[in-house]
C-alpha cells in the first residue's frame, strides 16, 4: 500500500473544508458537530441525531442534502407508519393493453440522504424495515433485491424525552448507526446570531456545494487513509474492553471496532492527514460507542451513562499494548 | 532515534518500579526470616547487616528483571506518537511514500510511575522490618531454646570449682593460688568471638585440678614413697611437680607405707566398677553431647588402666604403686545421683578422703546436667 501524498490529499482536503464551511454558515454554532457529520458522511456511516425539539437536528440533514446535491428524503415517523411505506410495494397496475401486473412502486428509502424523522415513534415492525436497508443497502422484496442508490444514508433523530408513545429502537438497529451525536442547545451568542440574521428560522441557500465526483473521490480517499497497526490494535483492545468494564452487561460488537477505524480515517482526511492517529479514535469514540453499549441496573442506579463508560475504557486502555 | 527519549523513560520507569518490587519482597523475606530465626534460634538479631545488605542486592536484581518486561519498540514508537499528536505520521516506518510528510518533532511520552502502586505495599513491609530488627531481645527470650554452654559459663564453673577447693581446702593454698592465676589468665586471653583455644586451656586446667584433686587423696598417701613414679606417668611436668609437692606435704612422713586404708578394699562393693575420679561428664565442650564407642584397648596410651600389684619390692625395702589416672570409660553409673557430699556410689572407696571430697567437678557436672530443661527429671 503506497502512502497517499500531499498532492493527493489536497484537493479532497479543501473541497471537505468549503463543505463544512457552507454547513458552519447555514447553522450557526455547532462546528464539531458538523466535523462528525461530514465524517461520518465520508465513512459511509448512518447517523443519529439525538436532542430535544426544535435544535436544528432536521435542518441539519437538510442542509448536509442541499450542500452535498443528493436525492434526499423525509419520513416523519408515526406509530401507524408500515414498513411498505418506507421501502415501498407491489401494486396491481393496468398497462397500456389492458393487461394487470404486480408493478413495485419504490418507498423513499429509495435516495441518497433518508432523513427518518422521529424514528422511535415508529413501531418495531416498521423500524425493522430499516435493518436491511441500512445494513446492506438493498431492499427485498417478493423475493427481489433491489440495490439503493450510492450513497445512501439514513439520518435519524429521536427526541430523549416524551417518550410516551414511542419505541425504543432495537439493539439491532441501533449498532447499524455509525454514530449516535448528541445534539445540544446552543449558546447565548449563537442564539442571538440566529435571531440576527435569520428571518422565520430560514436558512440561507448554501454558498458551496459538493459535486457528486467530487464525494466520490473523497470516499476513494478516505478508503486509503492509512490506519497504523499500533492504532488498528488500541481499537481492538478498545472495543474489547468493553466487554469487561463495570456495569456494563453487553459490551460493542466488531461492526463498533470497523466503525472506530473508518471514522477515523475520516477525521484524518478531513484533517489533511495521510495516517490515523490515536486522537482520531478518541474524537469519535463517544458518538461510535456509546449507543452500543448496554449497561446494566447498577448503571441507571449510580446514574452512570455510556459515555461515562467510554471515557473509562479510553484512559484505562494504554495506547502501546500487546 | 526519536523513540529513545520515551525508552529512556520507560527504562527508568521500569527499574524503579522492579527496584521497589525488589524492595518490598526482600525486605519482606528478611523481616519474616529474622522474626523466625529471633523466636527460633537466638532473639538477638545479629544477622541484621546480612539481611539488609541483601536489600539493596534484591532491589538491584528485582530492576534488571523488570527492564526486561518493558514494551517493545513498537509499543515505545505507539507512545511517542501519541505524546507527540502527530496523526500516525510517526507510525509510517516502512510505508511507501511516508518520506513525502513531513514528522513533527517528536515529544517524550509522559510515563507514570509505575513504582507508585506499590508503596502501599512498602508500608507494611518497613513496618516488619523495623519490628523484626528493632524488637527487644527479651520479646523473643522466652520461645528460644537456652543457649549453648559459652565460654564464661565454662570458667565459671572451673571458678566454682576453685571456691569448693578453697572451702573444704583440698588443695594447698598455694596451688590453689596458682591455679587460680591460670585461671584468670585463660580469662584474660579469651576471645569471646573463638573461644576455642581458651576452651582448650579451660578444659586443660580442669584436668590438672582434676588430677590434683584425685592425687589428693589418702590413696596417694600410699605411693607418697615413690613421687618419681607417679610424677612419671603425668603428662605435665608441671602438674607432676605439684603433685610432688603434694605428696610430700599430704604425707609429711606419716604415710601408711603400704597400709591399706580401713575402708580402701570394702568400699561401696562395686570396685570393680569404680570410677577413678577423672569425671565422667555427659557434655563436651561447649556443653555438647558427647558420644562413647567402644572402649579403647588403650594402645599408644600414656596412661595404661593397669596399677601394678602392691607387694614388697626388693625385699620389703619399699613398695611401689603404679596407681594412675584412669582413662577408664565413664559408664552411666558415674552420672547416678548421689547423695550430697557423700562418695560417689560406684566410686573407689577412698576412705577418709572420698567421704570429705565431693568433687566439684562433679558437682558442677551434675548442676549443669539438670539446670537443662530436657534433663529435668
Amino acid at each position: 500500500m503506497t502512502l497517499l501524498s500531499p498532492e493527493e490529499i489536497a484537493p479532497v482536503k479543501a473541497d471537505l473544508d468549503r463543505t463544512l464551511a457552507a454547513l458552519d454558515a447555514m447553522l450557526l454554532g455547532r462546528p464539531e458537530l458538523h466535523r462528525l457529520v461530514l465524517a461520518g458522511v465520508l465513512a459511509r456511516g448512518h447517523i443519529l441525531l439525538e436532542g430535544l425539539p426544535g435544535l436544528g437536528k432536521t435542518a441539519l440533514v437538510t442542509a448536509l442534502s442541499r450542500i452535498l446535491e443528493l436525492d434526499a428524503k423525509r419520513i416523519q415517523f408515526t406509530p401507524d407508519l408500515m414498513p411498505s411505506d418506507i421501502v415501498g410495494s407491489h401494486i396491481l397496475e393496468t398497462k397500456n393493453d389492458g393487461s394487470r401486473e404486480m408493478t413495485f412502486r419504490p418507498g423513499p428509502v429509495f435516495c441518497n440522504i433518508l432523513l427518518a424523522d422521529e424514528i422511535n415513534r415508529a413501531s418495531p415492525k416498521t423500524q425493522s424495515a430499516l435493518l436491511e436497508t441500512m445494513q446492506e443497502r438493498s431492499v427485498t422484496l417478493m423475493g427481489v433485491t433491489r440495490a439503493l442508490p450510492d450513497p445512501f444514508f439514513v439520518l435519524a433523530s429521536q427526541n430523549p424525552i416524551e417518550l410516551e408513545g414511542t419505541y425504543p429502537l432495537p439493539e439491532a438497529q441501533t449498532d447499524r448507526f455509525l454514530f449516535r451525536l448528541h445534539v445540544s442547545s446552543p449558546d447565548a451568542a449563537t442564539l442571538t446570531a440566529i435571531i440576527m440574521s435569520r428571518s422565520q428560522g430560514r436558512m440561507p441557500d448554501p454558498g458551496f456545494t459538493l459535486p457528486a465526483d467530487a464525494l466520490r473521490r473523497a470516499f476513494a480517499t478516505v478508503e486509503r487513509v492509512f490506519l497504523p497497526e499500533a492504532v488498528a490494535s488500541w481499537i481492538g483492545r478498545l472495543v474489547a474492553a468493553t466487554h469487561g468494564a463495570g456495569r456494563v452487561k453487553y459490551g460493542a460488537s466488531p461492526r463498533a471496532a470497523i466503525a472506530l477505524a473508518e471514522s477515523a480515517r475520516a477525521l484524518a482526511l478531513l484533517d489533511g492527514r495521510p495516517s490515523v492517529g490515536f486522537d482520531d479514535v478518541r474524537a469519535v469514540a463517544d458518538p461510535v460507542l456509546n449507543h452500543r453499549l448496554v449497561l446494566d441496573y447498577r448503571a441507571s442506579l449510580d446514574g452512570v451513562t455510556a459515555s461515562d463508560v467510554v471515557r473509562e475504557v479510553l484512559a484505562s486502555v494504554p495506547v502501546a499494548g500487546e | 532515534m526519536e523513540i529513545d527519549p520515551t525508552r529512556e523513560r520507560l527504562v527508568r520507569a521500569f527499574a524503579t518500579e522492579g527496584a521497589v518490587m525488589g524492595l518490598v519482597w526482600s525486605g519482606g523475606f528478611a523481616a519474616a526470616a529474622s522474626l523466625a530465626l529471633r523466636a527460633l534460634v537466638h532473639p538477638a538479631p545479629a544477622w541484621t547487616p546480612t539481611l539488609l545488605a541483601a536489600l539493596p542486592v534484591a532491589a538491584a536484581v528485582g530492576a534488571l528483571l523488570n527492564v526486561r518486561r518493558m514494551p517493545s519498540r513498537a509499543a515505545c514508537a505507539a507512545m511517542t506518537e501519541d505524546a507527540t499528536h502527530a496523526g500516525g505520521r510517526l507510525l509510517l516506518d516502512g510505508i511507501p511514500g511516508a518520506e513525502a510528510w513531513q514528522r513533527p518533532e517528536p515529544v517524550a511520552a509522559v510515563v507514570p510511575s509505575r513504582a507508585r502502586r506499590h508503596i502501599p505495599k512498602a508500608i507494611p513491609v518497613l513496618a516488619a522490618l523495623a519490628f523484626a530488627f528493632m524488637a527487644p531481645a527479651e520479646w523473643f527470650a522466652a520461645a528460644t531454646p537456652p543457649p549453648k554452654q559459652t565460654f564464661p559459663d565454662v570458667t565459671s564453673d572451673l571458678r566454682n570449682t576453685l571456691d569448693d577447693i578453697r572451702e573444704e581446702d583440698l588443695l594447698a593454698p598455694e596451688t590453689v593460688e596458682e591455679l587460680a592465676e591460670e585461671l584468670k589468665r585463660i580469662e584474660a586471653s579469651a576471645d569471646p568471638a573463638d573461644p576455642g583455644a581458651a576452651l582448650d586451656s579451660a578444659d586443660r586446667l580442669r584436668e590438672r585440678m582434676a588430677t590434683l584433686l584425685e592425687l589428693n587423696d589418702a590413696n596417694l598417701k600410699r605411693v607418697a614413697k615413690n613421687p618419681d613414679a607417679l610424677a612419671s606417668i603425668a603428662a605435665d611436668p608441671a602438674a607432676a611437680e605439684e603433685l610432688k609437692k603434694m605428696l610430700e606435704e599430704s604425707c609429711a612422713g606419716n604415710c601408711p607405707n603400704g597400709e591399706e586404708s580401713p575402708g580402701e578394699e570394702a568400699g561401696t562393693g562395686e570396685g570393680e566398677e569404680a570410677q577413678t575420679g577423672s569425671g565422667s561428664p555427659e557434655r563436651g565442650r561447649g556443653d555438647a553431647p558427647m558420644a562413647w564407642g567402644e572402649q579403647s584397648n588403650m594402645d599408644g596410651a600414656t596412661y595404661k588402666d593397669n596399677s601394678n600389684e602392691l607387694k614388697p619390692r626388693n625385699g620389703g625395702e619399699e613398695e611401689k604403686t603404679g596407681e594412675s589416672i584412669s582413662t577408664e570409660d565413664p559408664t552411666a553409673k558415674s552420672l547416678a545421683p548421689r547423695r550430697a557430699g557423700g562418695p560417689a556410689p560406684g566410686g573407689r572407696s577412698t576412705g577418709r578422703s572420698l567421704n570429705r571430697t565431693v568433687s566439684p567437678r562433679h558437682r558442677g557436672t551434675v548442676r549443669r546436667f539438670f539446670d537443662t530443661e530436657r534433663k529435668k527429671p
